[in-house]
């Protein structure tokens, strides 16, 4: 195609031995270590919102990000099962898990809010803020199409986008937080159009 | 006689320096390089370490084909006994050489109380010098080495450029049910998992001396970056904020990482130490700005931006001066791999389907190629040899993403994954 314009740099080399290969059967000894970077909670500021906030506006940033370790080790859609409490706030779990079954969609490439999903997600604002003990994560994703790094910005922006949507009908930011995926949670492998879809989303999970 | 004239250019080069040999081979190569023909000899050995030999021998045919610099003559095509026998004689140099073959390859394998020895030896047919001559030491396990040890030097010798049969993969697998960091041989053998996080693990780059892998991980919750030291084996956390941690690249120097973060409501490139001090943020746009990857000669970042509208390779000044846009042809355009020459940007391109395939602009924009073909499938995350002129990326052209190999030209596609999972995002070692 291009032969004879590949320049090839001429250098003298050393001939290295790997380290590597005395080091192999480490892998055991992997400990985690505390990291050295760190943020206060609240640090990562709620998108703008136009609408006023209703209470509970006291930071929780942060517990919201280690909570959501638990989505990691098991079924994220339904895993508000699992949580204890009283009883007053079992029943409003219960009612929200119902409420925030419903799945966001997006069309390739996109991260506005679709008209097929304004009614749900209306609906959901209205009872998020009546229900003031509720906090949700959402989660945004993408299909396999794509590099999978720029779909971990682009299931941010979905992730992000959802939230913007329920924030400016009044939910206060600090009970929602996001957190992106990208293409690395299929719900559905063919390769098809439809499946595609099924992946291009933006879900919720409730937490107390 | 064509042949065995260069040949001997190379060897009298050789004997002056090692800078004359590559550029005698830089020349050959400007000017239709014809691979040098080699032959190997059956390997010398205890008639017990029949099988071992069979190995060695393999993986050094393996190599060396795959090195683009040697062509394999087989002893049958030149007449030349398949029987195991002692270092050849002036008669096999003589007939050898007669059929065309510049080189002989030969080898005695014996073992020692630590293991294997190679006795590895390289001779020029036309008059009949050993030109290589080295004993390759391995433990009991490292039969594969020694022969990527031999074809590295028989590389070396005859080009000058380090060759890349030692050199090692990190990828992403989910062979354990979770999506872990493993490391691989360049030729897919030897694949170990290097992370028990159980979650979600995303682009491991090798640091420039092989010690240290950069990776992204949901272990916590957040998605994370980390650094990983093989020697150690001690995970530190570089940075956690809020929002994503990732697609981070090492600088040539391998005392600091280029990374992307969403803390301030959209992905921007950051700059940060690997202790994890020294942030530094250096791009400042609404749009995101991703998936940087350094120059060799560490003085600029390519990286992936929307900034246009779709995302597209930009270039910038490492401290966030002088951007200006790589890509133009069609919408999407995104992970940039710069070549360790220097000379090309590798990237992953769309098609009018909307699928992806391997991409490279000069880094100067006077070219542009695909170096894979287009289909209904994703070719994506590349990642150069050291020498500049081979890549690596994953695709899920056969169903489940594996990892495969290519030449910049285009050729040599070969897959370097078999085992039943998904495997991508692979970074290929320099050393």
């Amino acid at each position: 195609m291009f032969k004879g314009s590949l320049g090839f740099k001429a250098y003298s080399g050393v001939f290295f031995v790997l380290s590597l290969l005395t080091i192999v059967g480490c892998s055991k000894k992997v400990v985690p270590v505390t990291g050295s970077e760190g943020l206060s909670s609240g640090e990562m500021a709620a998108p703008e919102s136009s609408a006023p906030s209703l209470s509970d506006q006291g930071g929780g940033r942060s517990e919201d990000m280690a909570s959501s370790m638990e989505s990691e080790t098991s079924k994220p859609d339904h895993d508000m099962g699992a949580m204890g409490g009283s009883e007053k706030s079992d029943m409003a779990m219960a009612e929200a898990a119902a409420k925030f079954a419903s799945t966001v969609y997006f069309d390739f490439d996109m991260w506005t809010i679709r008209n097929d999903a304004k009614d749900a997600l209306t609906e959901n604002a209205r009872w998020l803020v009546e229900n003031t003990d509720v906090k949700i994560q959402i989660e945004g994703h993408g299909d396999e199409r794509g590099t999978n790094e720029y779909n971990l910005a682009l299931g941010e922006r979905r992730a992000r986008s959802t939230m913007r949507y329920l924030t400016n009908m009044g939910v206060a930011p600090s009970r929602i937080s996001f957190i992106s995926y990208g293409e690395e949670k299929s719900v559905c492998n063919e390769k098809t159009e439809d499946c595609f879809q099924k992946n291009r989303r933006a879900h919720f999970i409730v937490k107390k | 006689m064509k042949k065995v004239l260069l040949f001997m250019m190379i060897l009298f080069f050789l004997n002056e320096s090692l800078v004359n040999a590559a550029e005698v081979f830089m020349e050959m190569q400007r000017s239709g390089f014809r691979k040098i023909p080699v032959t190997i000899l059956p390997f010398q050995g205890s008639p017990e370490h029949r099988e071992e030999i069979s190995v060695i021998e393999n993986v050094l045919r393996s190599d060396l084909k795959r090195s683009h610099v040697f062509e394999l003559i087989e002893t049958r095509d030149i007449g030349i006994s398949g029987e195991s026998q002692a270092a050849p004689s002036g008669v096999v140099m003589t007939q050898a050489s007669k059929a065309g073959v510049l080189a002989l390859l030969w080898a005695k394998l014996e073992i020692q109380e630590n293991g294997w020895v190679l006795e590895s030896h390289a001779y020029e047919t036309a008059k009949g010098d050993q030109v290589v001559g080295v004993k390759i030491f391995g433990g009991k396990r490292k039969l594969r080495e020694l022969a990527h040890r031999f074809s590295d030097k028989l590389t070396l010798h005859f080009t000058g450029e380090n060759g890349v049969a030692q050199s090692k993969v990190t990828y992403i697998s989910d062979l354990s049910g979770s999506k872990e960091v493993y490391i691989m041989d360049y030729d897919g053998e030897n694949n170990v998992r290097y992370t028990r996080d159980r979650s979600i693990a995303i682009s491991p780059k090798w640091s420039p001396d092989t010690e240290k892998i950069s990776y992204t991980s949901y272990r916590s919750g957040n998605p994370n970056l980390y650094v990983l030291d093989l020697k150690t084996g001690v995970r530190k956390e570089i940075a956690s904020f809020p929002g994503l941690n990732f697609s981070a690249s090492w600088s040539p120097s391998g005392n600091q990482l280029a990374f992307a973060a969403t803390k301030e409501g959209n992905a921007e490139i950051y700059l940060v130490n690997i202790d994890g001090s020294g942030l530094k943020r250096i791009t400042f746009n609404a749009a995101d700005d991703l998936s940087p990857s350094w120059s060799p000669s560490g003085k600029q970042i390519a990286f992936t931006s929307d900034r246009g509208g779709g995302p597209q390779i930009y270039i910038m000044d490492v401290d966030g001066a002088n951007v200006h846009r790589l890509t133009f042809d069609g919408t999407y355009n995104t992970s940039p791999a710069w070549s360790p020459k220097g000379d090309w940007i590798a990237y992953a391109c769309r098609n009018e389907e909307r699928r992806l395939k391997i991409c490279a602009d000069r880094a100067d924009g006077t070219q542009s190629i695909a170096i894979t073909e287009s289909g209904q499938w994703d070719d994506e995350s590349p990642s150069w040899a050291q020498n500049g002129r081979e890549l690596i990326f994953s695709s899920n052209r056969f169903g489940k993403s594996h990892i495969f190999s290519i030449h910049l030209d285009g050729t040599h596609m070969r897959r370097l994954t078999s085992n039943p999972a998904n495997n991508a995002s692979p970074s290929w070692s320099l050393r």
